[in-house]
Parts: C-alpha cells; structure tokens; sequence
C-alpha cells in the first residue's frame, strides 16, 4: 500500500489499537464514516493518525471484522467500485464466497459478537453475512437442539408454555 | 483417583497436558499466546447449560466437601471434553446418564456443587477488594457476562429480589479488581442495577458493561433450607448499608421449591493453573458465561428471523419469551420480499378428518396440521395465494384458512353468485342448488340441479385471494362456470360481485392495485376494483387458437408479466394405487409434456415465446401462479416449473383415485419428475402448492366484530 494512505487506528474495548485504512473502513462501516467524519475537521492533515475508540467490540472480533473490511471492501476499492460487490449466488465460483464461507464457520460466541459488532459499525454486509449463518444456524434443528446449541433457557411460565405449544407444535 | 485430586503443588504445564496424568489432556494450556487467527475458541472454552431444579429435601445431609470435590473433578472432566470436542456440551452430561459415563457424577452433584458455590459466594461477597494475589483469589467464581440485558433471568413474572454477584475482571491485565454483590429488583431496568454497579465500582455511571463480568445467583422467590447459605448472605448484606430494601423474611422463605439456576461454564486452560498447594483440590476459576443468544436485542433477532422458512422460523420463535416476541414482531411486520419455499398442502385418508399436511419442498418433510371445522379432508381446495387456501366445502360454501395460523374466514355464501339459486325444502333449509348456465349475453347450456355437495364439482374453476394496500383487507377472485366467468367479494361483503360481460377467464394476478385477468384466447383484461364502480379495460385483445389447455398469468420477478399455455392431461394410466408404482411411473414420464411459456409485450400487443426461464422457476395450478428466482429458493430447481393438478376433471380424479400431476417440469429434457413419490395424499382434493405464512391477518378484524 501506498505510505500516503490515510490510516486511522480503532482501539477496541480491551485496549488494543488495529491499523486501518480510512479510506477502506469508510467504504466498509457507516459508524466509522460518521465518526471520521466528525473528527475531521478537527484534525490537520499532517497531524498525527487518528484513533477512534470502539468501545463495544473486543480485540478478538476487532480484527476478525478487519480481516473481513480488508478483504471486502480493499479489492472493491481498487477497482474503484467500493460499494458494488455483488453478493454472489451459490455455487458461483466468487473468490470471496469460500471467504465468506470460512469467515462464518466459527462458534456460537464468536458469531454473535460478529453480529453485534457488525451491527454496531453498520457494515451491512457483514449484517446480513453473520444474519445468515446464524439463521442457517437454525434451520432443520429442534427446539431442544436450538436450546441446547444457543444456550438458551426456556423461560416460560406453565401457562404460556401452554400457548405457544398449541399454537406451533405443529412444527416441531 | 484420590491421587489426582490431591495436587500438592503447581504442576508443570507440561505435565497438565499430559493424558497419562488425569484429567487434562493435550492442547489445554498451550494455546497461550493467542493467534486471532489461529484462535478458535471452541478449543478455549465451552459451556454447559443446566436447568437446575433443586429439591430441597437431598441437600442438608450432603457431606459438601467430598461433593464440591466430586464436582469439580466433574467439571474438570466436562473442561476436557469441551477442549476435545467440536460442538458444545449440552445439559444431558449434567443429568445423571450424562454423569454415569462421567464418573457417576449425579444430579445431586451438581446440588452440592451449587451449594458449596453459594458459600463461596457469600465469602467473596463480603469482600470489597480483591487482589489477584493467589492466595486471596476465590476459588469458585461463578461469572457471567452481563450483556444489554440479563434476559432471561430472572422469570419477568416472579416477583422476587436477586442476588447479582460482581467481579469486575480485566481481560487485558487478567486482573480481578473488584467484587461485590447488589440486590437487585426483578422489576428492575438491567441499566439501572448497571450504573448502581459502576458507581460501586468507583466507574463513571455509563462506564460500558462489557467490563464487567457478574456473577447472578438467583432465585426467583425467597427459599429457605438448602438455601440456608443464601439466607446468610442476606445477612451480611444487610448489614451493608448499600444494600437497603432487601427483605428476606424467614416466614415468606418457603413459598417456592424450584431454583432455576442458569450458568454456562466457560473454563479457560489459565485457570486450570490455580491449584494450591493446600493439601487437596482447589477448583479452578469458573467462569460462567451467559449465552449470548438470550440476550440478543429484538432488531437483530427480526433480522434473523426474517431469514428463515416458516416451520424453523416458529421452532425458532418458541425457544424462549425473548425470541417469541420477536417471532410475532416478524410476522406481524413481514417485509414484502420474503423468500419463502413453496409447500404441498394435502390432506389423507388414513389422518383425522380435520388434518391437512404441508410437504415442505426445502426440508422435504411433511407437518401435520389441524384446522378449524369444516373438516379441511373433506373440502375441496379451489385456491390458495399468500398463505392462505380457499376451500369449497361439502355445501359448496367456501372459506378462506390459512393452515398455519388455523385463521379462518367465511366467504359470502354460494348462492350470491349470479348463476346459483337456492332450493328450499319444506323446512325452509336450502337442500339443493338450482344452475344456471348463462353468460351476460348468452344461455350456454340448460339450467342443472345440483344437490349440496355437487355443485362444486361443476361451479369452481379458481379462487384467488389478493390483499389490498389497506391494512387486513382482501379481495377473493372466483373464477368459475359457466365459460370461466369472474365474481369477486371485497372483505366485509355479504354477496359475490359478478364481472360481466367477458367470460373464458384462466387466471388472474393482482398487480399494482389492478386485478389483470386473462382468457383462454390470450386476452388480458385489467379490472380496478377500488371503487364502488368497476372499471374494466382490454390491455391486450387477441383471439389465439387454443385447445383443451390452462392459460396462466404470472408476473416474473423483474416484472414482467408472462403467459403460460399447458394443455390439460386427463387420465394417466394405470394411476389406481393397487397397480405396481414402477409401472405407472413410467407411464407418467412418457407423456409429453408441453407446456408453452411466452412474454406478454403489452405496447405491440404480442407475445414472445421463450424457451428458457433461466435461473427462475414457475408454480402453476389451482394456487396463484407464481415465478420466482430460484436463487432465493436454494431448494427449487431453476427453468422449472413446478404443477399441481388443475384439469377440469380434477375433482372426478380424485375420487377415482387417478393419478395427479403433481410434477415439477424440466424446461430443457423436457421431463417431468414427481415432486413427491411416491404420492402421499389419497382420495383427497388435489394437492396445492402454497407458501406458508405465519402472519395473522384478521386478529385485529375478528376481535372487531
């Protein structure tokens, strides 16, 4: 890369600083955009780089979300079209599909903090990217199986218990 | 056994790897300078989730000692197996079969375990500060990560206090700074006990919560006995001035016998460092994560939600309250584009009168419904579109259901339609209909009889339900005999509207406000039936040659509208279900199939005939003609097109158990394959194809009335 790219550093909640191009992270999340944004005004040109704190996504899903934005939207920029990447059907022998594909194969946990972090930096992609895993996360399974996977307890009292099974047993 | 619980000193790391030496095998511990990319947190940690229900009555005599050791050897063979296996551990390994293989670690273990945790609790509990000084450090931290929300505990309806026990631990230091506890309110806002915890804490009131790590413990009501721990800690608490208001009185300490107890036990390979040389086992640090999943926020959860076809999406939406509610947000506020797969709706002999089956095209299996009296066995289904079907029942009455939500509506009753009147029997009961078969400007034929149930055989064509842009109201479209005439009913209208003058009507869609109908010559015809008057205007007047064929009318995802001509197949031979199935598949793959596809261009009034639908697929029969991209529909297949049986004689079919086309067509063999085989329905109304809709249209309408 070109040592006159603008880079701005993100601090996650755990303190640790990533290196990113502006110009790539503006592509990318709508967050980042707004809060360059903002700074700029503020800060000259030759003045130091600027750190942005994100104070909502660790280090660990920070740069697993950068790998992502480098990957996306750095190729998108070169060829000068940063918000034309085309979702690519399956099947489709799209260099980023299998990315994609792997960059999703994580656990539960990882998954989620994807979500919310994708979710709070307004990188859309990444949304409906980790939306998508998680939904696929879904499909065909039990409740129990779903429960069981996720966590998750079933919290309700006899009476609504009751409810829902009349209204969907016949799903399950 | 006693041996390896007995750690009299800090084990050499490459010793706690080593299988031979116990509990812990290779790869726990190793991963200590974490890679992001190599990192992969299944190999970290894991969780067990239990729903502990205590009886009170095991846990007094509990020697605690032996079972908190017990437990934690338990635990640490749960450690070993989450580092060595892929998925995550489920509650069976904390119920007793699970703990027979695990060392015969029984449901009063874990009891033991909770207990001797409370104690540990209560202990840390007193302490405002806690370095990270080993030998100060707890033992036994029950931790879990606060999120947005403590969703799901406590129950939102118990209205009892809980305990949340603090420690705020520095990931980046691996540092435990501070511990404590607070009372909380069920009734409480999670923000609110937030900023109460950060002003503790000594952090700024909005100080982000990721920072914290809590400990919840609680019950959903005061209870007393084996709980007795709990009720000291209450004890020191009160004598805390921070934690004012908590009033567990002895005498209301009984009132509920279950705990619900929610952790997921997260064990890091650090932790398993923090044996002490005192003479026997001390457990590891535990860190109790909540799941992640409980807690998140209902936007996201739409989003999600949004994603998946109808039968996960209402497993889905029955988990828990939090994912209910969003599953009735989901369904309430549908988004237009919804990629949903087709389903086969049918129903069968050999199930009650009342059951109808959806055979979903992506999962490939069948789901039992029961519907809303009349029996759905019984009925005939003359149409579906948007989830809903249109049946005719044995008085020729119709109705509209939608089988997922068992909505049902009754349509204006037969005899509004122009071309039926009512008999009357000496009682004043209709007991037969009177037909006749009149055009607005021709007699077609003589006027019939038809007993109650038969009338359907001879009158429905069609029946199509299109939802207006004004929230729950619709429009059903009949097309029916003589000569495919249209009658449509508005909601709320007690009579079919007839439509005259045009007649030999095939199909219609409802676009842009506008109902376009067209002919068996290939005419279109666009109706508004907005207004009190109908406004009818021949978009495309053509007299096309046709023969014993269905036209269809449908609208391909870019807009555009086609038209498809499908000659009507009759009887298929050796169809009875005695015959060996072989031979009459067979039969069924040697007709040939023609089915004509063409581009409806409205400006130069011309149809184009097109050979390939490309990546899209079209489904066509009784239901509403639609053609999708297959790309949306993983499960379908593109340039086909999916057929349900829609002959004239398709009812006569039925009962004489001939074969149905129920087939989805290849546009390039040219070969039509069954979509189920073999066939599941028998001597019912044909199969539709539907696409399931959860939404529940007429709440708002029928708790009107």
């Amino acid at each position: 890369m070109a040592s006159e790219k603008k880079v701005v550093f993100l601090r996650s909640s755990d303190g640790e600083a990533f290196e990113v191009s502006e110009e790539v992270i503006s592509a990318a999340s709508v967050t980042i955009k707004g809060m360059i944004d903002e700074e700029s005004p503020s800060r000259a040109d030759t003045a130091a780089t600027t750190t942005l704190a994100i104070p909502n996504v660790t280090a660990a899903t920070l740069s697993r979300v950068l790998h992502y934005v480098n990957k996306h939207f750095d190729a998108a920029a070169v060829v000068g079209r940063p918000d034309d990447y085309i979702f690519c059907a399956p099947g489709d022998e799209h260099p980023l599909a299998r990315f994609d594909d792997d960059f999703v194969d994580v656990d539960n946990d990882t998954l989620i903090d994807l979500v919310h972090a994708a979710e709070y930096l307004h990188i859309k992609k990444l949304f409906d990217l980790t939306c998508k895993a998680v939904a696929d996360k879904l499909k065909g399974r039990t409740i129990d199986q779903i429960r069981e996977t996720f966590g998750i307890v079933n919290d309700y009292t006899v009476e609504e218990e009751v409810e829902v099974y009349r209204e969907n047993s016949w799903a399950f | 056994m006693a041996e390896q619980l007995g750690f009299r000193c800090f084990m050499p790391l490459n010793e706690l790897c080593d299988p031979s030496s116990g509990m812990v095998k290779a790869e726990v511990g190793v991963h200590r300078l974490v890679d992001q990319w190599e990192y992969d947190s299944r190999w970290e940690m894991g969780h067990v989730c239990t729903r502990n229900g205590l009886d009170s009555s095991c846990m007094e005599s509990l020697d605690l000692t032996s079972y908190l050791r017990n437990a934690c050897f338990g635990l640490h063979d749960i450690a070993n197996k989450f580092q060595h296996s892929d998925s995550s551990l489920v509650t069976k390994y904390f119920t007793e079969p699970g703990w027979v293989t695990y060392r015969s670690f029984l449901q009063h273990d874990v009891q033991g375990l909770t207990r001797a945790m409370c104690e540990k609790f209560e202990d840390k509990a007193k302490l405002w500060e806690v370095s990270n000084n080993a030998q100060n450090a707890p033992m036994l931290f029950m931790v879990v990560k606060l999120g947005l929300d403590f969703w799901p505990l406590p129950p939102e309806k118990s209205r009892g206090v809980f305990l949340l026990y603090v420690k705020l631990y520095k990931p980046q230091k691996e540092e435990l700074c501070f511990a404590g506890g607070l009372l909380i309110k069920v009734s409480q806002k999670p923000s609110e006990a937030l900023r109460k915890l950060n002003k503790m804490a000594g952090f700024m009131t909005y100080e982000h919560i990721v920072e914290f790590t809590c400990g919840v413990f609680l019950s959903h009501e005061p209870t007393h006995g084996m709980f007795s721990n709990l009720q000291r800690c209450k004890y020191s608490f009160r004598s805390n001035s921070s934690f004012k208001g908590y009033d567990f009185s002895p005498t209301d300490a009984s009132c509920i016998s279950c705990i619900t107890i929610l952790w997921n036990l997260a064990i890091r390979p650090k932790n398993l460092c923090s044996f002490r040389n005192n003479g026997y086992l001390k457990p590891p640090l535990l860190e109790v994560v909540a799941g992640k999943f409980a807690e998140l926020p209902q936007e996201i959860l739409m989003e999600i939600f949004d994603l998946l076809e109808t039968p996960d999406l209402v497993r889905a939406g029955s988990v828990c309250c939090s994912w209910n509610s969003a599953y009735t947000s989901t369904c309430s506020f549908r988004r237009y584009k919804w990629p949903q797969t087709p389903c086969l709706i049918y129903t069968s002999e050999s199930a009650g009168d009342n059951v109808a089956f959806i055979y979903s095209l992506e999962e490939k299996r069948a789901y039992k419904l029961t519907l809303p009296e009349p029996p759905i066995h019984r009925r005939y289904l003359i149409g579906s579109s948007n989830g809903w079907l249109i049946t005719a029942d044995e008085r020729s009455e119709m109705h509209l259901v939608n089988p997922i939500t068992s909505e049902q509506v009754s349509l204006p009753s037969v005899i509004t339609i122009e071309q039926v009147t009512p008999i009357f029997d000496d009682n004043g009961a209709i007991c037969k209909y009177q037909y006749s078969r009149h055009t607005a400007d021709s007699v077609v034929g003589p006027p019939s009889t038809y007993s109650l149930s038969t009338l359907r055989d001879h009158l429905f064509h069609k029946a199509l339900l299109f939802f207006t842009t004004s929230a729950g109201s619709y429009i059903v479209v009949l097309i029916h005999s003589p000569l495919g005439q249209l009658s449509f009913a508005r909601s709320g209208d007690e009579k079919w509207t007839w439509l005259p003058p045009h007649s030999n009507f095939e199909d219609c869609i409802y676009k842009d406000g506008l109902l376009y109908a067209v002919t068996l010559l290939g005419q279109i015809i666009t109706f508004d039936l907005s207004g009190t008057v109908v406004t009818t205007k021949i978009i495309m007047d053509r007299k096309d040659s046709y023969g014993v064929e269905r036209v269809y009318i449908v609208q391909d995802p870019l807009g555009d509208l086609l038209l498809v001509r499908r000659p009507e197949v009759f009887w298929i031979k050796e169809a009875s279900t005695v015959h060996g199935h072989g031979h009459s598949h067979a039969i069924f793959e040697n007709i040939s199939w023609r089915i004509a596809i063409f581009k409806v261009c409205l400006a130069s009034r011309k149809l184009v005939r097109i050979n390939s639908l490309d990546d899209h697929v079209l489904f066509l029969g009784h239901s509403e003609s639609l053609c999708l991209s297959a790309e949306d529909y993983p499960q379908v297949k593109p340039n086909h097109v999916y057929v349900t049986d829609d002959s004239m004689s398709v009812s006569i079919k039925c009962k004489l158990r001939r074969r149905l086309v129920i087939g989805m067509f290849n546009l390039e063999t040219k070969i039509m394959d069954e979509i189920v085989s073999p066939q599941p329905w028998s001597n019912c109304m044909a199969p539709l194809l539907m696409i399931p809709n959860p939404r529940k249209m007429f709440l708002a309408l029928i708790t009107k009335h």
